[in-house]
């Protein structure tokens, strides 16, 4: 009787340390074994992800510039960067939601358990500095983050067909769009394929140029056009007017 | 009585010895070259790889496949093992010589029995190694890094050096008899020394660095002999023309041209080591060929087949995977209400086209639809898909996300959509991609495909005869 009372209790036990083991031991979330199941993986294995993005194509610069600002939390930027340097971390962009100051910025639709399904993954983080403005609250000389969907880290691969291809030194023009109440925030680059354009070659700046030439997109595929002309009407505020 | 019971015991004993003896004595024959890398070693005098091309695949064979013990590789080289590496990559057919040299005598320990005799013999009697004053070889003594050096330019490169070794901080550690050796490695470019500028001459030689010096000094004229029927290769052409089994006989080559089989209408690209279904494997090279084993083994021909004229795209819209099964299954992730509303819209919409393609809610799903408020990175995007698990050209698991906020601003600039229409368009997209069908990019198609982001998300709610061309050609 002792003993059956004693493996009782050693029973008890066991149960007592699994079950404090598995509701203690909270999911890290940026632990890619939780997200991915690298866990499974050889050495020398990489687990390639692709995420494929449906986006809204726009009919005109004009469009996309309003699309953003009706949505009552981005803020965005039209600016001429030049591209210093890249890294690649796990980052969860859905993370901004949750900070106090955003609630004023979200309709009664936001469902805040939504934002919890979002994960983890590589992101690409370009720093920027900015030599022009021609739309936003940043100043020329300012250094930005801008941030996209893409990049290794370890054996986790993302390949993300929106991502926009910088190159360290590149000098061009963005369309950056960033959550209103998170003034650091990392930028992103609104709807890829219509937002990065190269600025010609000849440099200089804005005003030494003719305003019929046109900047070449950093996406072939992209059929909007923007202009010199057109950067100046958005940095004077009468562009679309 | 008692005699005779130690008696049996010695014998046993003995018995035993030399079977742990014999045992030592057979020569492996498996060592994965890739695995080199990933033993340490106490510094990195030879770095790895390097000159792999300087020698011949022939020459790696051996090497690689007689090294003694190879699964120790972090351990050290004996005396005994470096005699036999160096016969080995100078005249590997020495070992199996019927006339090996009789040195019984000349070293106390060295004996005929001895795994290591032939080696010891043909390098004593060729005059690469020497015994010490004692008339010892000590053959199980670990060599050091200055020993290894002197053998191998006494057999490959006895010229004389005056080689400056001043440019090494601990070159005044190297006993005075193998400055010479040293000087002429160095000239050569055996020896590289640590990005420290150490020579560490008096360091043990691990087997690591053993191999890896020896891949550095030239093997001209070095056949491969392996016992008889060691490994039998199988060729798979997987529906090219049959090739025969090629089996590895005693005294043949590494360098036998790889047997080549044809398929009509498809460019024959090489043998890799999986069929490329459930891993990508490996190219076969001679090395991975001499390296990969023992017994017997399939590898399998790579083909590259042209995209067929009838195939719809031109072959450029398709995803690299395709959903396993035509019948795909989803399991929603928390939500209910009009998203779900539009979900049903787009799988209806898959289902009830010319398509084999049918989407059905299953609790066991691995494929997940989830709605979430917006991707905060980019309003302009409204839904994304992401392939998590795949083989070859077989997705296994997917995820389709839209996202709810996005859609809204998106119907609302436009008087005429309806938040279902566009959200049931996303969904149907999405849904493409998981049954093979990539971004159309815009213009390239008219409007005529649920795959183009420019569509008019409000009329197209799901594939279009364009689509539909596409993913039967996949589902053939």
């Amino acid at each position: 009787m002792r003993k059956l009372l004693f493996a009782i209790v050693i029973f008890a036990l066991f149960s007592l340390v699994a079950c404090a083991d598995s509701s203690s031991t909270p999911m890290d979330p940026v632990n890619p074994d939780n997200i991915f199941g690298t866990e499974d993986l050889a050495e020398d294995e990489v687990l390639t992800i692709s995420v494929h993005a449906d986006e809204i194509v726009f009919d005109s610069i004009e469009e996309m510039l309003h699309f953003v600002e009706i949505s009552g939390i981005f803020r965005i930027e039209v600016v001429r960067v030049e591209i210093l340097d890249e890294r690649t971390e796990w980052h969860n962009p859905a993370l901004v939601f949750q900070h106090e100051e955003a609630l004023p910025y979200l309709s009664s639709y936001h469902d805040p358990a939504l934002d919890d399904l979002e994960n983890f993954k590589p992101y690409t983080f370009h720093r920027i500095q900015v030599l022009e403005v021609f739309k936003g609250e940043v100043e020329a000389g300012d250094i930005l983050e801008v941030t996209q969907m893409g990049g290794q880290i370890d054996n986790v691969r993302l390949e993300s067909t929106s991502f926009v291809p910088l190159s360290v030194g590149d000098d061009l023009v963005l369309f950056l769009t960033s959550p209103l109440w998170i003034p650091a925030s990392p930028r992103g680059i609104i709807g890829s394929t219509q937002a990065a354009y190269r600025f010609p070659a000849s440099g200089g700046e804005l005003m030494a140029l003719s305003a019929d030439v046109a900047l070449e997109s950093v996406n072939p595929t992209n059929e909007l056009t923007l202009t010199i002309g057109d950067l100046r009407q958005i940095a004077d505020g009468t562009f679309g007017r | 009585m008692q005699n005779t019971t130690k008696t049996t015991t010695r014998k046993l004993l003995v018995m035993f010895l030399c079977l742990v003896l014999t045992i030592s004595a057979i020569p492996p024959l498996h060592f994965p070259a890739q695995a080199i890398s990933e033993y340490p070693h106490d510094d990195y005098v030879f770095s790895f790889y390097e000159d792999w091309d300087m020698f011949d695949a022939n020459g790696l064979a051996v090497l690689e496949a007689q090294m003694i013990e190879p699964l120790n590789l972090s351990g050290y080289t004996t005396r005994g093992e470096a005699a036999a590496l160096l016969v080995l990559a100078r005249e590997p057919g020495l070992l199996t010589s019927p006339n090996t040299p009789n040195i019984v005598g000349r070293f106390s320990d060295v004996r005929p029995q001895d795994w290591f005799y032939p080696a010891v013999a043909w390098a004593a009697s060729r005059g690469w190694v020497q015994g010490d004053d004692l008339g010892r070889f000590r053959p199980n003594d670990r060599i050091t890094r200055e020993e290894f050096v002197a053998i191998v330019v006494r057999a490959v490169d006895p010229r004389p050096s005056n080689w400056p070794l001043t440019a090494f901080r601990d070159a005044n550690q190297i006993t005075p008899w193998a400055i010479p050796y040293m000087r002429r490695a160095v000239e050569n470019r055996w020896i590289i020394g640590t990005p420290e500028g150490l020579l560490n001459p008096r360091h043990f030689f691990l087997r690591v660095d053993a191999l890896t010096f020896a891949r550095r000094f030239p093997t001209p004229g070095v056949t491969v002999n392996f016992p008889t029927n060691i490994r039998t290769i199988t060729w798979n052409a997987s529906g090219g023309s049959s090739v025969t089994a090629w089996q590895r006989l005693a005294g043949s080559v590494i360098g036998n041209p790889m047997p080549n089989p044809t398929w009509s209408g498809r460019t024959f690209r090489g043998w890799n080591t999986t069929d490329g279904r459930t891993a990508r494997g490996v190219a076969v090279t001679a090395s991975t060929f001499i390296s990969s084993g023992t017994g017997a083994v399939t590898y399998f021909a790579r083909w590259h087949e042209p995209y067929p004229s009838d195939a719809p795209h031109n072959g450029r819209r398709h995803m690299r995977q395709w959903y396993r099964s035509s019948a795909v299954t989803l399991r929603r992730v928390y939500f209910e209400g009009a998203w779900r509303d539009s979900l049903d819209d787009a799988m209806r919409n898959w289902g009830n086209s010319a398509t084999p393609i049918t989407v059905s809610f299953t609790a066991t799903s691995n494929n997940i639809a989830q709605i979430g408020n917006r991707y905060i990175n980019d309003p302009a995007v409204l839904g994304h898909f992401e392939r998590q698990a795949y083989s070859g050209t077989t997705l296994n698991r997917f995820i389709i996300r839209i996202y709810t906020m996005s859609i809204l601003n998106h119907a609302e600039a436009r008087p005429e959509r309806q938040v279902r229409n566009v959200a049931a368009s996303v969904w149907a997209h999405e849904i493409g991609h998981a049954v093979g069908l990539a971004d159309n990019p815009s213009g390239a198609t008219g409007n005529n495909s649920l795959m183009r982001s420019g569509r008019d998300r409000n009329a197209i709610r799901g594939p279009q005869p364009f689509d539909q061309q596409s993913v039967n050609w996949l589902y053939r």
